[in-house]
């Protein structure tokens, strides 16, 4: 049973956005205008927080961090949930099922990396942006939170390719958006469990580390520091 | 870098709070709230992925778009294609929300009141359109004046743009005027000091350290895509050891926050620093003494004493301490550094599409480039390898075309400007009817009244000629003051030949195909639009094509003709091509046209991956034949005075790259990402450092008037130490008259704040030096809150 | 249906006058009859109108076409399709038979008509089902779903209603996933 997580690499990173944009659109994420903007509403499953270390020295003292959903081994979120709606899988992607998801929010409260979101209103898409939506994702109604899914969709998908090609799922076969956007290439994807992929490999390397490591959540997004490495790509 | 837990929780409590606060959303019946989807009803029909080319930048990035049915639901990049290699960034992925926009041109439009406001314009024919656009042109060519058709356009180079320039070439119009500001001064540079007229193309993924002054090349580089894949590299291989990249500027910009260091200049300094290092490399005889010996002039000799003694006179480390602020010791280690280092790389000021930098600068890095000697070496300044694919015939202009071509251009640029193009001076020949009067200009690409310092000037102009045509998918500010705005299809609905842009040393051809199977609305492609205008005009002796698609097919096969490169592949294909063509062969992998063109239609484009450095006679074509050190410009730098300080702010512009080139601020998704490091969006926002805020009495947050000597904008301030003292430092991108629902009314124009300084060597727009007053205000009008 | 007539009765002006009394009779009717609907299924399976009354049995059984003949995609996409009028006419352009269902399909070939099938089996929004997986991946047979549609010779007025436990089921006695997320997206 794989144990999918991402390595994000701080040093290759940009902070150019393509991933926050690429999961909008691949997720059917609805369009926030500015009032919703303003008050805190729109909704990204993957977004860049700014983490400034107090004065610029010779060192920009400014450091942009994309943060997806950590996938935690240990969720907080599952334990808060009073109806299942969230859940953690048997390949350690974290679920949340809309349809039975009711709206108390324990989950955005108990979350410590805050990436999840609540949906204020019903989505509306002024026509015909309606178009563009993807019939691999749900459509969420006003009242539910949602998060990222490490694109589990795409998992099915690839899984079904592989299944039909008459082959085993091989590393990079299945990517989340947000990895397959990133013009720095940045973002990795894979088993954490087998021996010879690349973010297993990476992982071990010497620049990894991972965000709140002390609270025992155990997340599967680890990210590369910026620095020398030695061999580790 | 580790994160602690402490920063870490005082970052997100707000969003967390946020997240947690209001009222619990109501939520009784939740399949009858799921039914009120019901409308939005997801696509159903086979998946295919169809190839394209992106253009929302004059990037090129090839691109392949998921199609179920007959809706477009996601675009990606083409992981065969050498720009994308599969990637695509924040604007290219927001390409569906484009094609899908609400305010999406369907028709033509014909003005029928004043100019100036999206209310004056009435639906009209295509037929209509073209009739009345052929019947002026021709009244035009009847009276023997082709000279007085304008075309001004943007920096695509697509099918589009080569179709209306090969149209006024034909109609016998000199007034082809390309609008390219984020390429000018750079170009400007290496005309200069190499003698050829092209953008140069820094190679950062072979560099092992990056000096660069200015140059926000995460955020506004010509190619995005690319050279966000080149910095990965250049940061993070398994073949060589990590790059160095310093950012001296006064503000921290994004490129500037993943840099190892920023060097916070003082404005309008860039030039000063540079040759401060330059110096102190000279000093310590640490400069590449070969290339300086045998390939360059102006060195040790020029009238007046060559680049050595004006910068050991001119440029004391103390002088450029002072006027930098930055220490001389930090001066001298860069210097070491860059000198040291094995392929070094310097970078001359860029902040998007509109903000090129000036030329002083980047002579003055170019200068710092061949002193470290990395011209056209691995990791150094390269010259772009173009492949003509204009597939024009010969010898096909009639007579009046001839005499037409014998006029001036109306812009005053001929063959000895340094500029390629002069909107301003458009502009004024408008208005004046100086040399002589334009009847009709055609806009392609190009935005000039958002762009340029002169927009009234332009608006004004544009009253003055009878016949105003422009192109765009969108309206924006330029297109209000046209009598035709004709719609353009979007990218995934169009036949496209787009060559690789300025910043990409190779050279490469993508080759898009309508991603639907026919456009949403009733638009054309610009270049049907000239066939179709020649056609009418008999001049299909010179455009022979029936329609785009003809003319795509046209073009490639001149690429057959090219006998050179290969068609895009792995890297494998791509090391193999390298391989051969550097032994002297050519292994194309087809026979024929016909067979070059199924396979770029397969595959998504052509490529030519061999890239041979040191061939002098192409890449330096002074008359010497040598580099030339430019004593001159550098004694020009040392003569000026800094920048007088009269009380007010250095204006500091920027392009965040959601919105860089003027575009992007229609989309939600965009409008949305301004500044990650700010939390910036829907808005225009003025940073200020700590102590200026204080001594301006104004607090962070707070309503603020920036004022110049030509106008006032009221904007948010963002009291920061990403910006040096004395300097206010404003997004471009925002403070649109026109671009639909989510652009109009959003934040505020900078560039309309330029008070139209130009800088005395090339004529450029100085957009550097421009100061600014800088006030406490009230909230400016309540814009219309835009829902949903 | 009861409260159809119910509520026919009391809307009639003359007959209550007051207005009240009709709103609220009509209210309890039909809620009632809401009610009964749902326990019994009424609501979620209502009789669907085709285009023509097609015969499955003549065509899978008696001229033993395959399933893909009309349902071109549940091999190679997530649905599996319901036949455009291009299908029909490689078979039907002159008719074949002398049913009167085959004449007004022919009719409508001939008049260019689109053929608007009603798709009897919907999956709620929030529930996402791929055909190919189930078919082409599991090797499961359409009917184990769709019942003994082959045998049908008019469309039928119901079909069987798929729950979530059918689904679970089928999952647990084959072992595969019932991960939420694999049916939930």
């Amino acid at each position: 049973m794989a144990r999918w997580g991402m390595v994000i690499d701080l040093d290759r990173c940009t902070a150019c956005q393509a991933c926050v944009v690429a999961c909008q659109v691949e997720n059917n994420i609805p369009v926030a205008g500015q009032s919703d903007s303003d008050r805190g509403r729109g909704i990204s499953w993957i977004r860049l927080a700014p983490f400034n270390e107090g004065e610029h020295g010779t060192r920009p003292g400014l450091r942009l961090v994309p943060i997806p959903c950590m996938h935690c081994e240990k969720p907080p979120c599952t334990k808060v949930c009073p109806v299942k709606a969230t859940s953690i899988g048997k390949e350690g992607i974290v679920a949340q099922v809309y349809a039975r998801c009711i709206g108390c929010r324990y989950c955005t409260t108990a979350c410590p990396y805050t990436v999840r979101r609540f949906n204020w209103k019903l989505p509306e898409w002024p026509d015909p942006m309606g178009e563009g939506l993807s019939p691999d994702v749900s459509v969420r109604p006003r009242g539910v939170v949602e998060k990222c899914s490490f694109c589990h969709h795409r998992l099915q998908n690839a899984r079904d390719k592989a299944a039909i090609e008459g082959r085993a799922l091989r590393d990079g076969d299945y990517m989340p958006a947000c990895v397959e956007s990133c013009p720095a290439e940045a973002m990795f994807f894979g088993d954490l469990d087998d021996p010879r992929s690349v973010v297993t490999r990476l992982e071990a390397g010497p620049r990894a580390f991972r965000l709140l490591e002390e609270l025992g959540t155990k997340p599967k997004v680890i990210y590369l520091s910026k620095g020398e490495s030695g061999a580790d790509v | 870098m580790k994160i602690a837990r402490r920063e870490f929780i005082g970052l997100v409590a707000g969003a967390a709070a946020g997240a947690a606060l209001g009222a619990p959303g109501g939520r009784l019946f939740s399949d009858a709230l799921l039914s009120a989807n019901q409308p939005i009803y997801p696509p159903r029909g086979p998946e295919q992925f169809m190839l394209s080319v992106c253009t929302a930048c004059p990037g090129g990035c090839g691109v392949r778009a998921r199609r179920i049915g007959n809706r477009i639901v996601k675009v990606e990049g083409n992981p065969l294609h050498p720009v994308s290699g599969g990637r695509l960034c924040a604007k290219g992925q927001a390409a569906v929300q484009a094609l899908y926009h609400p305010d999406r041109l369907r028709l033509p439009l014909r003005r029928t009141g004043p100019r100036g406001s999206l209310k004056s314009f009435r639906p009209a024919t295509w037929d209509a359109a073209i009739a009345e656009i052929a019947n002026r042109l021709q009244s035009v060519r009847d009276e023997q004046r082709p000279e007085s058709v304008v075309l001004l356009r943007g920096g695509r180079s697509d099918t589009a743009t080569r179709a209306a320039r090969r149209f006024l070439q034909a109609f016998g119009s000199p007034n082809d005027i390309p609008f390219d500001r984020g390429n000018d001064a750079g170009a400007i540079a290496l005309f200069l000091t190499q003698g050829l007229r092209a953008a140069p193309a820094p190679d950062i993924r072979g560099a092992d350290y990056i000096l660069s002054l200015g140059s926000d090349f995460l955020e506004s580089s010509p190619a995005p895509v690319y050279t966000a894949r080149a910095y990965g590299d250049f940061r993070q291989t398994h073949t060589a050891r990590r790059g160095k990249l310093i950012y001296a500027d006064p503000r921290l910009s994004i490129t500037a926050a993943s840099a190892d260091e920023w060097i916070p200049i003082r404005p309008m300094t860039h030039a000063t620093f540079a040759l401060g290092v330059a110096a102190a490399i000279v000093e310590e005889g640490l400069y590449d003494r070969e290339f300086v010996a045998e390939r360059s002039i102006g060195f040790e000799d020029g009238p007046g004493g060559g680049l050595r003694s004006i910068l050991l006179k001119q440029f004391s480390l103390e002088r450029v301490a002072a006027e930098s602020g930055i220490t001389v010791n930090v001066i001298l280690r860069i210097a070491r550094e860059l000198a040291g280092a094995h392929k070094a790389l310097v970078l001359g000021p860029h902040n998007g599409p509109l903000l090129g930098g000036r030329v002083y600068d980047h002579v003055a890095a170019h200068v710092l480039n061949a002193l470290i000697g990395n011209v056209d070496q691995a990791g150094g300044i390269l010259i772009a390898d173009d492949v003509a694919i204009e597939a024009w015939p010969a010898d096909a202009l009639d007579a009046v075309a001839t005499a037409g071509h014998r006029q001036p251009r109306i812009d005053g640029v001929g063959p000895d400007s340094l500029l390629s193009g002069d909107a301003e001076q458009l502009a004024r020949a408008l208005t004046t009817r100086q040399p002589y009067a334009a009847e009709v200009l055609f806009i392609l690409g190009a935005d000039p009244l958002y762009a340029t310092a002169a927009h009234d000037q332009f608006a004004a102009a544009m009253e003055k000629v009878p016949l105003v045509v422009d192109f765009a998918s969108i309206p924006n500010d330029t297109s209000l003051y046209a009598d035709w705005i004709l719609p353009e299809p979007h990218f995934l609905e169009t036949w496209n030949v787009q060559t690789s842009p300025a910043s990409v040393a190779f050279a490469s051809v993508s080759v898009a195909s309508p991603a639907l199977p026919k456009p949403l609305y009733d638009t054309r492609p610009a270049a049907d639009v000239f066939l179709d205008l020649a056609r009418r005009l008999g001049l299909q002796r010179a455009m022979p094509w029936q329609d785009s698609a003809a003319l795509s097919r046209a073009e490639v096969d001149r690429l057959f003709e090219a006998r050179r490169g290969a068609i895009i592949g792995t890297q494998f294909d791509a090391a193999w091509v390298r391989m051969m063509e550097g032994a002297g062969w050519w292994a194309p992998g087809y026979a024929s046209a016909d067979e070059l063109w199924k396979r770029v239609s397969e595959s998504g484009g052509w490529w030519d991956p061999f890239y041979d450095h040191g061939d002098w006679s192409r890449v330096i074509r002074t008359p010497s034949g040598r580099f030339d050190f430019r004593p001159d410009i550098v004694r020009q730098i040392a003569d000026g005075a800094p920048a007088a300080a009269d009380g007010g702010l250095s204006l500091l512009l920027f392009e965040p790259l959601p919105i860089a080139g003027a575009t992007g601020a229609e989309l939600p998704f965009l409008q949305a990402l301004l500044d990650p490091g700010l939390d910036e969006r829907w808005e225009t926002w003025g940073e200020i450092h700590p102590e200026t805020a204080a001594a301006l009495h104004i607090r962070n947050g707070s309503w603020i008037r920036v004022a110049s000597s030509r106008r006032a904008i009221v904007i948010r301030a963002r009291v920061t130490d990403r910006v040096v003292t004395g300097a206010i430092a404003i997004p471009v991108g925002l403070g649109k008259a026109a671009g639909g629902r989510w652009a109009e009314g959003a934040g505020a124009n900078p560039l309309h704040l330029l008070d139209g300084a130009r800088e005395p060597l090339s004529s450029l727009p100085d957009f550097g030096s421009s100061r600014v007053l800088v006030s406490e205000a009230t909230a400016p009008d309540q814009r219309p809150i835009k829902r949903s | 249906m009861p409260f159809c007539e119910t509520a026919m009765t009391s809307s009639e002006p003359e007959r209550v006058p007051d207005r009240r009394l009709a709103i609220a009779v009509f209210a309890v009717s039909f809620c009632a009859a809401a009610a009964i609907g749902f326990v019994t299924g009424q609501f979620r399976s209502p009789s669907v109108d085709q285009p023509i009354a097609f015969n499955h049995r003549k065509h899978v059984i008696d001229n033993q076409l395959g399933c893909s003949t009309c349902h071109t995609f549940y091999e190679t996409e997530t649905f599996s399709g319901l036949p455009a009028s291009d299908i029909c006419s490689t078979c039907h352009a002159e008719p074949l038979g002398k049913s009167a269902g085959e004449a007004k399909l022919v009719k409508m070939l001939k008049e260019q008509q689109p053929l608007v099938w009603k798709s009897l089996f919907q999956e709620p929004l929030h529930v996402f089902f791929s055909h190919r997986r189930h078919v082409v991946k599991a090797g499961i047979r359409c009917e184990r779903c769709h019942g003994n549609f082959a045998l049908t010779t008019s469309p039928p007025r119901r079909v069987r209603r798929l729950k979530m436990a059918d689904c679970i089921g089928c999952h647990e006695e084959r072992n595969v996933s019932v991960d939420c997320t694999t049916c939930h997206r």
